[in-house]
């Protein structure tokens, strides 16, 4: 079969691979650029105060070295790894972070990156941990104080109309990649689980305007072709914290299987709600950005319902079974597990859970436990 | 690494006072079990749920925080955790929630207490009370074994307090803090009133942060007095008396226990009774202990070291003037300003302030340190988190000797006796080159 995929752009790839080029070009322009990472800071506050939003990444299996001078080894590799790239100064084009009260690590990030590494502007995003009319308006007045500082810190007014039309903008795009995700229901999916990550570690990288083509490029130059990917592949869902690297998701395709779904930050977890500004678009951010926003540092409730809304997304896309991704002393992940394993088990969705520590480097152990469970996925029906 | 039994299981305590806890601890669990058994609802509860609230609502509680700690003494958390762990528990996962999984799993496996529980066991919790301060395991661990086994209608209680470099005198900011705060303790006095039944009576909430204030203010004055040269109180007596602070804040006995161990610790001093006769090195012990192996503070002193301060567990200096006629706002200013104690030191680490750099510093200085021994509890980031540059910045401002003894708090399975022994003989080789500097 040829592969479509040759057709495809190659921008995305590109951009993924040298992620921060377009924010050191548009620095050196005199933009102001402003790292965030997790799921719960609004990039459209960013881009309503006419700055860049740029999603924090590490370099997944840089050894660390440098970061252990300031951190715990068992701690998150992955937090720890995006330090060591700012302590590196990879993160000096950034003209300031905004980091919220995730995880604990997450957490913890925050003063050490501001201490040893001070930027120009560093904000504290709060987190309740709990979903409540008061934990709601909690966030509400912190996502207010980020309004605030970014306004005095950009010298410029976010004005409802500026907020609006950002929010337009990222909801635009938004509904472009659920365009694309739509696009893998199909069978065979019309673009890899590698493309679509590439593509949406790209678009954290660039402003939500050149996101926006970027996006537009890749629709059309897949327009009405069908899939590239070989038929038998099984179709799974990949769960985790973070997927900011295309390597475990290469390696599952390269395996036998067709990831077509994924419930990560960066992944559906960021993309998946479309918030309508309405009149109020605080509101709207704070709904998208908390309230309905599934982070597992939050506790809502203790039902193991609370992950049914995986099941159902398995059975939208048709997926044969769930690959975990967990991040060696991760705490909020890995509290979840047994339940999460336990009720998709249940729902007839077998679970299989790698752990790593953010460098893959056991790929080769990976690769056989992948693979067997492809293939007994492959032979479930 | 060690199934081999450690010489260091067994500690002894240099003041009476600390050694009380143990039949106050006895008393303690016997009390909530006889509750269990008449009937009485039985709360478990994470550190952070504040006892002075409990204790107006007469409400019997088990803390699976201690429970670990009394597990690993008695030598039974690993069979805890090793359950915890077959049911896919990873051992990263911290040692108190996992030990408290174990039991839930082994007390429904044989439907009932399990005959060997120490303590006589943790009864069967008709409601859970947790909170999101320090750490995230706190609100996951109970969320996990709620969902998994125990299936009780469970509050947790949200605690927010502002990271490092926030204005903490800035209203705006204290009002935005405290409202949320508020309402979430008003949130937990809803919960106990459903719970129990019974309504929140003020007055007696009122005199509870009362006691609350008088134990703290002595626990304080005895940290103040443990400066004294020799050492009167070490580091493994403190790690006792945490049991009254934490779970018996609020009451008469606490405030009486602590009013003891400040006569007892001031007539130490008075005397000048250290904790050995002859203190060559004086220690700040930083971290969670190891419970199952709390000798190791003996060992240290049978080489001339006494850990005269730790800094977890610390309460900090007392607060006045506080409105109790309104205890709920009492306990959210009382917080808001120990908060603010530690933004005064320097808060980089976390926004609890639990930890931080700056008291490490202090207590250098103030206690006279010749070394600091960080303990890195591998299956606590919370508490772990933050020493590697604690580290640093002694380093860059005040060199002290400091070693890093890498365990656990409950899992025994992270140590080794000869690689302790190893690490403290080298660390107190380096202390002795510096320690005249002291005199
Ligand atoms: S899931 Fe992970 S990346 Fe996403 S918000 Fe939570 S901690 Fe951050
Ligand atoms: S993998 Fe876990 S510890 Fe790391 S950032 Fe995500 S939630 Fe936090
Ligand atoms: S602070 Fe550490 S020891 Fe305590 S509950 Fe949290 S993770 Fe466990």
């Amino acid at each position: 079969m040829a592969l479509q995929g040759e057709e495809k752009s190659a921008q995305p790839a590109a951009l993924c691979d040298n992620r921060s080029e377009r924010a050191r070009e548009l620095a050196a322009q005199g933009k102001k650029i402003i790292g965030y990472l997790c799921g719960f800071v609004p990039p459209e506050l960013i881009t309503a105060a006419g700055m860049v939003p740029y999603r924090i990444t590490g370099v997944m299996g840089e050894p660390l070295v440098e970061a252990l001078d300031y951190f715990e080894p068992n701690a998150c590799n992955y937090v720890l790894n995006c330090f060591q790239q700012a302590i590196k100064g990879r993160y000096d084009f950034l003209d300031g972070i905004v980091i919220p009260h995730a995880c604990d690590t997450v957490q913890r990030l925050y003063g050490l990156w501001k201490f040893w590494k001070p930027p120009a502007y560093a904000h504290f995003l709060n987190v309740p941990t709990t979903v409540s009319p008061a934990s709601i308006r909690f966030f509400r007045e912190e996502l207010e104080m980020l309004k605030e500082s970014l306004e005095s810190f950009g010298g410029v007014e976010i004005t409802d109309q500026r907020l609006k039309e950002a929010l337009s903008l990222h909801n635009e795009n938004r509904r472009l990649v659920a365009e694309l995700y739509g696009m893998r229901k199909e069978h065979p999916p019309a673009l890899t689980g590698g493309e679509m990550t590439r593509l949406l570690v790209a678009g954290a990288g660039i402003p939500a305007d050149e996101f926006h083509s970027l996006l537009k490029e890749m629709l059309r130059s897949i327009g009405g072709n069908a899939g590239s990917v070989d038929e038998k592949k099984a179709r799974v869902l990949l769960y985790g914290c973070v997927m900011d690297d295309a390597g475990l998701v290469d390696l599952i395709e390269a395996g036998g299987g067709s990831v077509v779904l994924d419930d990560t930050c960066i992944g559906t977890r960021s993309f998946g709600t479309a918030g309508d500004a309405g009149d109020d678009p605080m509101e709207a951010l704070c709904r998208m950005y908390f309230a309905d926003f599934l982070c597992p540092k939050v506790v809502r409730s203790c039902d193991e319902e609370r992950f049914e809304y995986l099941v159902q997304m398995a059975r939208e896309y048709r997926v044969k079974g769930v690959i975990g991704y967990f991040m060696a002393w991760c705490d909020p992940h890995k509290f979840d597990q047994p339940v999460l394993r336990n009720y998709l088990e249940k729902a007839g969705l077998p679970f299989l859970a790698l752990e790593d520590d953010y460098t893959l480097s056991s790929s080769g152990a990976m690769q056989n436990r992948v693979q067997a469970f492809l293939e007994m996925l492959q032979q479930k029906d | 690494m060690s199934e081999e039994k450690s010489e260091f299981r067994k500690a002894v305590r240099s003041t009476e006072t600390a050694r009380s806890v143990n039949q106050i601890l006895m008393d303690w669990y016997s009390k909530s079990l006889l509750a269990s058994k008449e009937g009485r609802p039985v709360a478990w509860c994470m550190v952070g749920a504040p006892p002075e609230i409990l204790k107006v609502f007469d409400l019997d509680s088990s803390w699976p925080e201690n429970y670990g700690t009394a597990c690993a003494a008695r030598q039974m958390a690993v069979h805890y955790m090793q359950l915890a762990e077959g049911e896919g528990y990873s051992p990263d996962l911290c040692s108190y929630e996992r030990n408290a999984i174990g039991y839930c799993r082994e007390y429904l496996d044989i439907g009932g207490i399990p005959p060997d529980a120490p303590q006589g066991g943790m009864p069967w919790p008709a409601m859970l009370i947790t909170n999101s301060t320090v750490c995230d395991p706190r609100s996951k661990g109970f969320q996990a074994f709620n969902a998994h086994y125990l299936h009780v209608p469970m509050y947790t209680m949200d605690i927010q307090m502002p990271h490092y470099g926030a204005d903490m005198q800035d209203p705006k900011l204290k009002a935005h803090y405290l409202r949320y705060n508020i309402d979430q303790i008003w949130g937990l006095i809803r919960f106990l009133e459903e719970q129990t039944g019974t309504k929140l009576n003020e007055a007696a909430l009122s005199e509870a942060v009362a006691n609350s204030l008088a134990a703290q203010r002595l626990m304080w004055e005895v940290h103040e007095l443990r400066k004294a040269v020799p050492s009167p109180m070490p580091s493994e007596d403190q790690f006792s008396c945490i049991v009254p602070m934490l779970y018996m804040a609020g009451s008469r006995e606490a405030v009486d226990f602590f009013q003891k161990l400040h006569d007892e610790v001031r007539n130490r001093v008075e005397n000048r009774i250290g904790v050995i006769p002859e203190e060559k090195y004086r220690i700040l012990w930083v971290g969670i202990p190891p419970w199952f192996n709390m000798g190791i503070f003996n060992y240290l002193e049978s080489l001339g070291a006494v850990s005269a301060m730790e800094t977890t567990y610390y309460v900090h200096a007392p607060v006045a003037d506080v409105d109790l006629s309104r205890p709920v706002e009492a306990i959210a200013e009382i917080g808001w300003r120990k908060a603010s104690q530690v933004h005064t030191l320097g808060a980089e680490l976390s926004t609890e302030g639990l930890f931080s750099p700056g008291l490490v510093l202090k207590f250098v200085r103030e206690y006279a340190i010749d070394g600091v021994i960080f303990h890195r509890v591998l299956s606590c980031r919370a508490i772990s988190f933050g020493q590697a540059h604690t580290a640093r910045r002694l380093r860059e401002e005040l060199p002290v000797p400091v070693l890093f003894l890498e365990s656990d708090m409950a899992d025994p399975r992270t140590w080794s006796d000869s690689r302790i022994k190893g690490s403290i003989s080298a660390f107190l080789d380096i202390v002795d080159t510096g320690a005249g500097k002291r005199a």
